[in-house]
Formats: structure tokens, C-alpha cells, sequence
């Protein structure tokens, strides 16, 4: 396992960008799991901004607070645990230029449960539409999250969401508590990998409002745990390439809850048959990593990722390194 | 957005991610930036990698001020600052912080007992830290005892206490105004009344004429037994009373008024005050501000009986002073109040017995307090009006603050 993917890339002539935005426009509270879009000539992250801060104990784990070794620290008047998204350019330098907080007020209702807000938007274009493509918890009173498509238009000034897809289960199963994670296919129009393994791709439909399973692949292959959305599923060469992330949360000896990401390269051939996962990894050693954007730019891979919920990067990948890191190719 | 340092700071880290100091260093980068929850990360695992307490009592502190700028996080807050002092039980900074928080709180009983162990734990050969926490001398846990202790009502410590800081002369501005904020302000409310009552009539400094007739008195600081003293209990006579304030409670014209048959005019610009006052005295009363009234007209009289300054702030009492014809009108009794204890240069105070000696009036007590500390009033007669042996029996002008009951009663 590569526990430091960002120390073996910047070594062999990557660059690490840290992705901030004033502290007035954010409280100074975190800004978190980036996702990256390659529009044209733009270079578009949107940055999702909370209003609580993680508390991640590591290491010897001495410092643990009262509720445990991981928490989240939200104002201990109001547990709810607040979402808003920034959309970032930047520019060739992959420093940011403009933000632009997504104004949502159109179509936003009064929430009814406690996590407000599309959470892990990822980023995506499709046929001349920019969307957020996330999941939302507060518009049923259970908390019940669904992927939502929240398309958006980028504005001198500001930028607005202008519609807002709500995608039911793509069984019809109402008792699903939390579709999350599904990850868009930047090439075929709303089209999403539901699961990877084994590979479960969805198309859905906006305007009629349906959601149905275009392909469902059988075979499962022998990993320990799920592996789970991150980035857009992206061309690369004649594959399709993504990033997933694991998840394995245990308990420690208090009970308390804990958990560690850690992160592979999943490559797909055009008939989704999964030729090759990477070797797990982590992006700079923290136990709480994830990512939700990765885009080729001037032959160059760029991934986001956000550290410990608290603070986000773009990582740039030179092109003579992405084989070996992936681990595959030629 | 990012600087160049956040940027070699996080390269150094991603070369050597366990290292204490780089995550610290990384997360100093984003505080620096305002980015709080970002820093805070950093300064957790800084905390958590390092085996040096001094490096991770350091990152705690940082942390939890974090945690304070996001505001509404005390239980965290308090438990980062909590394990701060637990690894480094022998310095200050932690136990400071903590009592502010619990004052935030107005936990009153726990600030002043961690600011009071946080006192103790002051010494100057530890190892200074490398950044700056918020812990700026060492006076701070002192102070946060004064703040915190007036309000468990440990008044007398907590007016030395701000009085002691005031005089020192490594306070920053940060904490100066708060500090004669303070002063004055407690000052105020500390000013309870110390009254006389007939059992003190053998302790008398003066039995004036008629004192036996004096069962209780209403001045704070018997002011009104002073004039009636310096008098020898004159009755029928005239009073200016400006800053009058009630009618009844603390105030310093109506013992004279109600028992002695003087009349007189009193003075304040608080309508409320002169209202209640004017329903139950017989003087007249003026709602004014009193460095607005034209006093050439409104004292028409070449002699009054007795002068009562008394506004606030004391540069205003001056002001006023300043305003009434002195060279005209004698005053047999004047009382004037300068707030010294809450003066830092002490000027109003030298510069009103300066003025009031130009003109002829004659120090009979100085610094007149409530107790032991807060000297505000210094106390006048013009000799010309006033028995020469009533003065000699009742002076005393040295440089020590006068409790007012124990100079009346003879104790002083």
C-alpha cells in the first residue's frame, strides 16, 4: 500500500495545490472534498464548505474527546451539519481565480432533517449543461438521501442553480435509505456507476423524471470491502478510469466509532469489464481522505481530493508518471 | 489565497507527514489565513505524533483557540484545554484560557479557581513557546481572578487586584481599557452606602449642635455629617447640590434638609431622578446638564453653606467646578468628587485642589473612600466661613486613603 501518493508523485515532478477560499466566505470553517471538471478551457472545482470541523484523532490516539476519536464538531446550538458548494475556476497555474458560492434560493424548500445541502457534488458536463450531481438528506423528515442532479449556470457575477433533479432508486425501492456515491460518466450523458464491484451503471432521465439499471454486471471481485464512488468515471487511452475509495469503520476499545479510507484506481474496458484495480493507497497519510474529482489537463491527470473533511488539494499528476501510478498501462 | 510558506510548509509535510513540527508548522500556515478548521487538523496530529508535551501542549492550545474562533464548540474547547494542562500541569497559558472560556460561560466559581491555579503556576524561566497563544504576560491569570472573582463576590480582592494590574506597566493596550473599565465600573457598584445611625453618637469625630437629634443619615460616605460637622450644625441653610441623584438613598442634602431646615438647589440630568426628587423633597430641583447651566445666573447668592460636586465622569465634576463663579460666591463646605482610585494620572485630583486652593478653600480631608481603596472625594471649607477650631479638630489631609466612617468616628 501507498500510504503517501502525494509524497511518491510530487518526488517524480507533480505538484500539490492547496484549494482555498477567503476565510470570510467560509467562516474559516472546512472546505472539503473538491471536485474537478475540465469545461473547455476552463478549470472549474467546486468545493464543498461546511459549518462543522472534524475531529480526527490519529496516530497514538491520545487526544480522543468525549464523543470519541471521531466527531464532528458542529455548534454544539445546532446540530445540524450545513452543506454549501463553491464553484471555483482556476486558472493554468491551477491557483484559484474566482469563486462564486452556488446561489440555490430558487429552488430551495425549508429543511426537514439534520444534513442540509447537496453533499459530494461531483462535477459534470453534459450536452452543454454543467451539473452538481450529489446526494441530498433534508427533504424527508428520516434523513433518507437521494442523488440529485443539480444543474447550475456559471454567471459573470455569480452562479445559480437552475434545476433540480431528485433521482428515485432505480428499483423503485422506496425503503432505500441512502443512494450516495453514484459517480456521472463525463462521456455518456447521465449516466452514472451506481456500484463498482461489481459494476452497476444507471442512465436516468430528467425530463421523465426515471432512473433505470442499463447494466448489471454479476461478478464480484474478491475485495474485503465495497468499493465506493469517487471521482467521475473519465476516458483514459481506450479505457475508463475512476477512483474509488474503501471504507472501514470499526470501533475502539471505548466502543467509540472510527474509521480509515483508503483509495484505489479502477480501470474499466468500454464493456465495463474491470481489468485492472490498482494497489490501495492513501493521499497523505491522514485516515479520513476522499475524493470526488479527477480530470486530464494538457495530458496531465489532476485529482481532488479532501483531507480529513478539513482541508482540500489538487494534486497534478505528470503525464509520464500516470501509468506507473495507476499500475497499468504502458 | 495560499502563501508561499503554507506551500513549503505542506511540501514539508508530505515529505515526512509524521513529523509533529511540520504539522504544526502546516497548521500555523492555515491559521495565519483564517482557516481554522484546516489548521485545526494539523495541530491535532502535531498533538498526537509528537512525543515532546511541551510540542503538543503547544498544538492543544492552537487547536482549541481554533475551536474558540468557530464559536459555539465549548465542550471540545474546554476538553483540548483540560488535556493541555493535564500534560503540562506547571504552566500558565492553558489554565488562562481555560478561564476565560468558563468566563464566557459566566462559570464564575471555575474560572476564578483555574485562574487562581493558572496564578500560581507563573514562572519566568520556562520556555517560552513558539507562537503566540493569547498569553501575553503574566498578569493574565491575575486579571481573569479579578474579572471572574467580582462575580462571586469577592469584591474587595478583585478591585486590589485590578488596582494592582493598573499600576503595572507591562499591560497591552488590549487589556488597559478592560482593566480601568473594570475599575471604574466595580468602583461604582462597590460604592455602597455607610451610613451613620445613633449608636455611633459617642464615636463622633465633632458632636456638632443638634447631632444628638441625628438618628440615621443618607450619604454614601457621610458627607452630610461632614458639613453638618464644619457647620456645627448650622441650621436654615443653603446647598448646590449638582449630581444630585435620588432624592433619599446616598444622597447628601436631605439629612440637612429634613432635620437642620435647609433649603437649597439641586441639580441632575437624569429626569427620572429629578422627578422622584421633586415629589418628595422640598428644594427645588433642575433637570440639566450641568456644564450647560449658566451658574453667574443661577446663583445669585454671594455665600452658600455647601457645595456638593459630584457627576460623572470626575473630568466632567472638574469641568463643572470650573464653571461656577468662585470669585464671587463662597462655598463654607464643598465636597468634590474626583475618582482618583480610577484616575490613572491622578490629575483630576491634583488639579482640583490646584483650582480650588487658588481660590482661597482650605483642605480639610483628603481621599475620602468606602474603604480602604477607592478614594474619590476630597472634602473643602473656606476658612473665612468656618470656625477655625472646627477646622484644626477635624483635619486630616495626609497622603493615606480614609475609610469615611473610620475618619467620622474618630478612628482616623
Amino acid at each position: 500500500m501507498n500510504r503517501n501518493l502525494c509524497k511518491t508523485v510530487i518526488e517524480n515532478g507533480g505538484t500539490i495545490t492547496p484549494l482555498i477560499i477567503p476565510s470570510e466566505d467560509t467562516k474559516g470553517l472546512g472546505l472539503m472534498n473538491p471536485s474537478i471538471l475540465i469545461d473547455g478551457d476552463r478549470i472549474l472545482v467546486n468545493l464543498r464548505s461546511i459549518n462543522y470541523t472534524l475531529y480526527h484523532s490519529e496516530g497514538g490516539q491520545r487526544f480522543i474527546q468525549r464523543w470519541g476519536p471521531l466527531s464532528y464538531l458542529n455548534p454544539e446550538n445546532d446540530v445540524k451539519l450545513k452543506t454549501n458548494n463553491f464553484i471555483c475556476i482556476l486558472n493554468d497555474k491551477l491557483k484559484i481565480e474566482k469563486h462564486f458560492k452556488v446561489d440555490t434560493s430558487k429552488l430551495d424548500i425549508d429543511p426537514v432533517w439534520e444534513f442540509h445541502g447537496l453533499e459530494d457534488a461531483r462535477l459534470v458536463k453534459w450536452n452543454k449543461k454543467l451539473y452538481l450531481c450529489g446526494v441530498r438528506r433534508d427533504v424527508k423528515p428520516d434523513g433518507q438521501g437521494r442523488m440529485e442532479l443539480s444543474e447550475i449556470v456559471i454567471n459573470d457575477d455569480s452562479v445559480k442553480e437552475v434545476s433540480r433533479f431528485r433521482i428515485p432508486d432505480p428499483n423503485h425501492d422506496d425503503t432505500a435509505y441512502c443512494n450516495k456515491n453514484w459517480v456521472p460518466v463525463l462521456d455518456m450523458p447521465y449516466h452514472f456507476v451506481k456500484w463498482t464491484n461489481p459494476t452497476e451503471l444507471v442512465k436516468v432521465d430528467p425530463k421523465k423524471k426515471t432512473c433505470k439499471t442499463i447494466l448489471s454486471k454479476e461478478d464480484r471481485l474478491p475485495y474485503q470491502f465495497d468499493f465506493r464512488g469517487g471521482s467521475q468515471v473519465i476516458n483514459w487511452e481506450e479505457y475508463r478510469l475512476s477512483l474509488i475509495h474503501e471504507t472501514c469503520v470499526f470501533k475502539n476499545k471505548l466502543g467509540q466509532k472510527d474509521a480509515t479510507y483508503k483509495h484505489r484506481f479502477i480501470v474499466w474496458d468500454k464493456q465495463w469489464n474491470i481489468i485492472h484495480v490498482s494497489e490501495e493507497f492513501s493521499f497523505m497519510t491522514a485516515m479520513i481522505e476522499f475524493s470526488c474529482g479527477m480530470a486530464f489537463y494538457k495530458e496531465d491527470l489532476l485529482i481532488t481530493f479532501g483531507f480529513q473533511d478539513n482541508a482540500s488539494y489538487l494534486l497534478r499528476i505528470p503525464s509520464n508518471q500516470i501509468n506507473q501510478v495507476i499500475g497499468y498501462g504502458n | 489565497m495560499e502563501t508561499k510558506e503554507l506551500n513549503k510548509a505542506l511540501h514539508n509535510l508530505i515529505q515526512s507527514p509524521y513529523h509533529p513540527l511540520y504539522n504544526f508548522i502546516l497548521g500555523y500556515q492555515y491559521d495565519q489565513l483564517g482557516q481554522t478548521t484546516s489548521a485545526f487538523s494539523y495541530y491535532l496530529r502535531s498533538a498526537e505524533f509528537s512525543i515532546e508535551p511541551l510540542l503538543s501542549y503547544e498544538s492543544l492550545l492552537r487547536g482549541a483557540l481554533c475551536i474558540e474562533k468557530q464559536s459555539n464548540r465549548i465542550h471540545t474547547l474546554k476538553g483540548m484545554l483540560l488535556r493541555a494542562i493535564s500534560l503540562m500541569p506547571d504552566r500558565p497559558e492553558a489554565y488562562f484560557i481555560l478561564s476565560r472560556v468558563h468566563e464566557y460561560c459566566k462559570d464564575w466559581n471555575e474560572s476564578y479557581t483555574i485562574a487562581t491555579i493558572g496564578e500560581s503556576k507563573i514562572d519566568n524561566d520556562k520556555p517560552r513557546l513558539m507562537t503566540d497563544v493569547g498569553y501575553c504576560g503574566n498578569y493574565l491569570c491575575t486579571y481573569q481572578k479579578a474579572i471572574a472573582g467580582w462575580n462571586i463576590g469577592m469584591f474587595d480582592e478583585s478591585i486590589h487586584l485590578l488596582r494592582q494590574l493598573n499600576k503595572r506597566n507591562d499591560i497591552i493596550q488590549y487589556y488597559k481599557d478592560p482593566i480601568k473599565n473594570s475599575i471604574a465600573g466595580f468602583g461604582r457598584s462597590y460604592k455602597t452606602p455607610t451610613h451613620y445611625d445613633w449608636s455611633y453618637y459617642n464615636d463622633l469625630r465633632f458632636k456638632f449642635k443638634g447631632s444628638e437629634l441625628v438618628k440615621d443619615n443618607h450619604s454614601q460616605c457621610y458627607q452630610d455629617m461632614f458639613v453638618l460637622s464644619m457647620l456645627n450644625g448650622k441650621r436654615d441653610g443653603l446647598f448646590v447640590e449638582v449630581g444630585c441623584d435620588d432624592a433619599y438613598f446616598n444622597n447628601n442634602t436631605a439629612l440637612l434638609e429634613k432635620i437642620f431646615g435647609w433649603s437649597g438647589i439641586s441639580i441632575d440630568i437624569d429626569p427620572v431622578k429629578t422627578d422622584k426628587f421633586s415629589k418628595e423633597r422640598s428644594s427645588k430641583v433642575i433637570t440639566a446638564d450641568a456644564t450647560k447651566i449658566d451658574f453667574k445666573t443661577l446663583l445669585d447668592k454671594d455665600e452658600y453653606d455647601y457645595l456638593q460636586l459630584d457627576c460623572e465622569p470626575a473630568s466632567t465634576t472638574f469641568e463643572i467646578l470650573k464653571r461656577i463663579p468662585l470669585e464671587r460666591i463662597k462655598f463654607a463646605v464643598i465636597t468634590f468628587e474626583h475618582d482618583n482610585y480610577c484616575d490613572d494620572n491622578h490629575e483630576i485630583k491634583k488639579l482640583s485642589r490646584k483650582y480650588l486652593q487658588s481660590y482661597g478653600y482650605e483642605l480639610i480631608v483628603s481621599n475620602i473612600a468606602e474603604d480602604n481603596y477607592s478614594d474619590f472625594e476630597d472634602w473643602y471649607v473656606h476658612p473665612d466661613l468656618v470656625d477655625r477650631k472646627i477646622i484644626d479638630k477635624m483635619k486630616n489631609i495626609d497622603d493615606t486613603t480614609k475609610k469615611c466612617d473610620e475618619y467620622m468616628l474618630s478612628k482616623v
